[in-house]
């Protein structure tokens, strides 16, 4: 795994997540504590009522290994132990929703289904106009991997190999990968999947010629079922991955980054970590 | 690298006259010498549409990356960003890219002042080692005209001098779009604010993202009808096929017909959809996108249809085959001539409710990549986290299958209500001719 | 069991049916029928409900399969496996109870169908033979009309055009009359007449006594599976040998 180090706190994000969760949650009506309501399927319904059950929800796509996955149909990966850290924080009781990544963001502005997204989010600060964010918990960056006996793309020649029209690359719908993509290989055609662990079926079965996503992911990807795929192209984009949570419950907001701090201070996110990333 | 340079001093410039003679044969040895290379200029795409456009008027960011040599210092960096592009300071990201491959992160400290469209960046220490710096632009707002946007960047080192980055790549813009212009018209309005201010209406009805989706839902909008499009045509005859097999009165025949009809039935069209997509190319088949996804919409609606005419034609009297037998007619005769065109007219309200199932399940080509109504609706309310794209989605899927249920409902009260046709008018010669009888 | 029609033609004849078994399950219902039927000889066949006259009538163009026994066509054992019936039944025309015209063709192209695909006529040969017949059965001005917008009675003339329309050697009538209104029986029945008194072979299957009584060369009394009682009209009609042939003539107004 790469080593990341972080000097000098951000700044902007930090500003930016407070404007937006001071400003917005004037506009945002009823704030959480207020409501009551335990139906997860009621519209437009206010975030942070489960939490009144003695619960916190955070939606989840698991299929983004070392972070989120399921396997034997239990929830694991950093975020999925990090979650379940928090919780214990909190004194709340965990509980995962199975949500398409692509739909975390849309689902934790409307409310009702989740208090919070954990599912490898990078901040952007255009998700920053919808949702909060809490304080990053780690930082990823992008990498591309291809097929092994993939000729045409290697590692010497991928900056200008991938930006071509005969190319296809496959990414997560709503992902940051998608974003790199577009950005950095505008000739490709990008091929969106729902789910990520398609985007690599996808290049395995020759539908794409890369896939583009976190890094840590990818690398997971391609030591567990794609090993026969590999990385010809990283950049250290830097992307902190951090909590969802509705502009419009800002204690949930300040409850988690307590959570997160106290977990970075007693050394269990590193723990937890050095035991999903190892 | 071609490069040209200007420079203030004498001796740079005899330096680099010197060079122009060999200018085509060796590019590297200069270029080295200076302290900043461009490695990107970037902005990131921000158009709904397709994942490549830069759109103007519409929030991006600007990525610009160069090398940095090392021990030169570089203490300041100025972006000159292009007239009539805005952008904000606040979530300005300035990191150092160190390492072998680059992917050691360093934060770095600085200034940032932003003085007409130059934004000056500072640093705390003059950069001492090798490496990328990357810095990002957020809040960028490119002219709404769109063009070629030209970021230029201007240096200063340690030792006083200062320097141009040369050859920064030009962002192509595209112009903004008549509905984006209409949204963001739209946004400005005040009843629009009104009517977004409550949460239920700007999350399934906000107008600016109504106006913007609807073009990019369109275009899965077609996708969606062509699948379907090619996919039922071939489907009839796949199922005709198949129920004369399983009416066919050899048990081998039979049994085919059966088993495929049972295995496509008896299994969700999503996990064929996930076998035909990611297991074919793995045995060897490889199909791209869109004929796959029309070859599997149309092999699962021949099982469904294969049902339909069984039951057509089983529901047709058996009086008719035997009429037809009587008269001599071959088996084959009789089906082609007595029975399917019979069979036709009482199916085909079944036939169209088959259609409209067929239609809207295109959408589960989303998951494997097919960019239909869902999957196009599905991007923008990942960018936008408003449900509204989804309802456009939704009006998209009831404008084919409204009408074509009423259809179905006046065909199926035809087919009920007895054969009954009208009549082509009767012939006055035939009439002429009549014969009187007792 | 008498055969004294049989004994008395010199003509071979053009249906002859040989110890005529049928059973569906464990049911017999044709225990052993022979009857010969001349070349131009009306034949109609009475009997109860259920006593099988129906089924033999359908085994003789091999709609139901016999099961046991011989039908020999115009010399031919058509019970054969080798036989194709196609190009026997072309020969043979029938009449059903239930018309069973093609609803979705018109008059005319339900007469002219057969023509042209098993006959191999041409399209303009197929439609003049069609207007010609359904003059012939008094529905000249009835071509373009589909079977839903005629009446039984003309349904039932349409499907005799068709038949005729084969050129057939031999026309089976299953009970033509019998899912038809009262008003509407005799304009059938007179085109029936019409085509004994020309010259047609035809094997009838009906409760209509009047018409057996009138153009019927010979009376076949079926009950049971078997052969009970033939002969001309008026022996069967005035004489009756049979006990059982007397109590149905009788039941259903012999007399009429």
């Amino acid at each position: 795994m790469l080593k990341t180090k972080k000097l000098v706190p951000v700044a902007g994000f930090a500003t930016v997540a407070l404007a937006a969760v001071l400003g917005l949650t004037a506009c945002g009506g009823d704030t959480a504590s207020t409501t009551e309501g335990s139906e997860p399927s009621g519209e437009a319904t206010q975030t942070g009522m489960t939490m009144d059950e003695g619960k916190i929800v955070f939606a989840t796509s698991p299929d983004y290994p070392p972070f989120e996955n399921l396997e034997d149909g239990e929830y694991v990966g950093l975020d999925m132990d990090l979650g379940r850290a928090i919780a214990e924080e909190l004194g709340l009781e965990c509980e995962y929703t199975n949500i398409d990544f692509d739909g975390i963001v849309p689902a934790i502005v409307a409310g009702g289904q989740a208090d919070a997204g954990l599912s490898g989010i990078s901040i952007t600060p255009e998700r920053e106009d919808q949702v909060s964010f809490s304080d990053p918990y780690y930082v990823d960056n992008q990498a591309v991997a291809v097929q092994g006996d993939n000729t045409e793309i290697t590692e010497d020649n991928a900056t200008e190999a991938l930006n071509s029209d005969a190319v296809t690359i496959a990414v997560q719908s709503g992902s940051t990968g998608e974003d790199f993509a577009g950005e950095n290989f505008p000739n490709a055609e990008i091929v969106s999947f729902p789910n990520f662990t398609d985007a690599f079926a996808a290049v395995q079965a020759g539908k794409a010629d890369a896939v583009c996503g976190n890094s840590a992911v990818v690398q997971q990807m391609l030591a567990g079922a794609y090993s026969d795929q590999q990385v010809v192209y990283t950049s250290a984009t830097g992307e902190e991955y951090a909590i969802a949570i509705s502009q419009d419950n800002p204690e949930l907001l300040d409850a988690v980054n307590e959570a997160i701090a106290t977990l970075q201070e007693d050394g269990t996110l590193d723990e937890l970590i050095a035991k999903n990333m190892g | 690298m071609r490069t040209t340079r200007r420079r203030i001093t004498a001796a740079f410039i005899a330096f680099a006259l010197c060079l122009s003679g060999i200018f085509g044969a060796s590019a590297l040895a200069p270029s080295q010498a200076s302290a900043m290379d461009i490695v990107r200029c970037t902005g990131r795409p921000n158009s709904d549409d397709d994942k490549t456009t830069i759109m103007g008027a519409t929030q991006s960011r600007i990525t610009f990356e160069a090398s940095v040599a090392k021990d030169e210092g570089v203490s300041e960096l100025t972006l000159h960003i292009p007239d009539g592009t805005t952008f904000g300071t606040d979530d300005l990201q300035v990191t150092l890219l160190t390492g072998d491959d680059l992917m050691t992160r360093t934060e770095v400290a600085y200034d940032v002042a932003a003085d007409g469209q130059d934004l000056a960046i500072t640093f705390d220490e003059p950069i001492m080692q090798e490496g990328h710096l990357n810095v990002i632009v957020y809040d960028v707002f490119f002219p709404q005209a769109g063009g070629d946007m030209q970021v230029e960047a201007t240096y200063k080192l340690a030792s006083g001098a200062e320097e141009t980055v040369e050859d920064i790549p030009a962002i192509s813009v595209t112009g903004i779009s008549a509905t984006e212009a209409l949204s963001q018209w739209l946004s400005e309005q005040s009843w629009v604010q009104a009517w977004n201010s409550n949460r239920f209406l700007r999350l399934f009805f906000d107008p600016t993202i109504l106006v913007t989706s609807f073009p990019v839902v369109l275009n899965g909008f077609f996708m969606s009808i062509a699948v379907v499009a090619v996919a039922f045509p071939l489907a009839i005859p796949l199922g005709l096929a198949l129920a004369l097999m399983r009416l066919s009165k050899r048990a081998v025949i039979r049994g085919i017909a059966t088993t495929y009809v049972n295995l496509v039935r008896g299994t969700p069209l999503f996990l064929q959809i996930y076998i035909a997509f990611f297991g074919l190319p793995l045995a060897g088949i490889d199909i791209p996108n869109f004929p796959l996804g029309v070859v599997v919409m149309c092999m699962n609606s021949g099982a469904y249809m294969c049902e339909i005419y069984r039951a057509g034609i089983l529901s047709i009297n058996k009086g008719q085959n035997e009429a037809a037998r009587s008269l001599g007619m071959t088996r084959a005769q009789t089906m082609i001539y007595v029975i399917l065109p019979q069979m036709f007219r009482i199916v085909i309200p079944n036939l169209t409710s088959e259609f409209i199932v067929l239609y809207k399940d295109t959408s589960l080509l989303a998951a494997v990549g097919v960019m239909e109504l869902v999957m196009y609706a599905r991007t923008i309310v990942a960018s936008t986290g408003s449900i509204t794209p989804y309802i456009v989605a939704a009006v998209f899927y009831l404008i084919i299958t409204l009408p074509l249920s009423k259809v179905t409902r006046h065909l199926e009260e035809r087919v009920r209500g007895g054969r009954k046709r009208k009549r082509a008018g009767s012939r006055s010669d035939d009439a002429a001719k009549e014969v009187a009888h007792a | 069991m008498p055969n004294n029609v049989a004994a008395s033609a010199a003509e071979e004849p053009i249906i002859r049916i040989v110890d005529l078994h049928k059973s569906f399950g464990e049911t017999d219902v044709l225990k052993g029928i022979s009857l010969d039927i001349k070349r131009g000889e009306v034949v109609v066949v009475l009997g109860p409900s259920g006593s099988g006259k129906s089924t033999m009538l359908r085994c003789l163009n091999r709609l139901e399969e016999p099961t046991a026994g011989q039908i020999i066509f115009e010399g031919e054992d058509i019970t054969q496996p080798k036989t194709n019936i196609n190009k026997v039944r072309e020969r043979m025309g029938m009449v059903f109870q239930q018309f069973n015209l093609f609803p979705h063709l018109d008059a005319l192209h339900n007469v002219m169908l057969a023509q042209q695909k098993v006959l191999g006529r041409s399209k303009d040969e197929a439609a003049k033979v069609a207007r010609v017949q359904l003059e012939r059965v008094g529905l000249g001005d009835r071509t373009d009309y589909f079977p839903g917008e005629l009446s039984g009675g003309q349904q039932q003339r349409v499907a005799i055009a068709r038949a005729l329309a084969m050129d057939p050697h031999v026309m089976l009538f299953d009970e033509a009359t019998s899912a038809l209104d009262p008003e509407l029986v005799r304009g059938v029945l007179d085109v029936m007449r019409e085509l004994a008194q020309g010259g047609m072979t035809m094997v009838v299957v009906t409760h209509e006594m009047g018409f057996a009584r009138d153009v019927a060369d010979r009376v076949v009394f079926m009950e049971g599976g078997v052969v009970v009682e033939q002969g001309t009209p008026e022996q069967v009609f005035e004489h009756p040998k049979s006990e059982r042939t007397r109590a149905f003539i009788g039941e259903v107004g012999g007399k009429e």
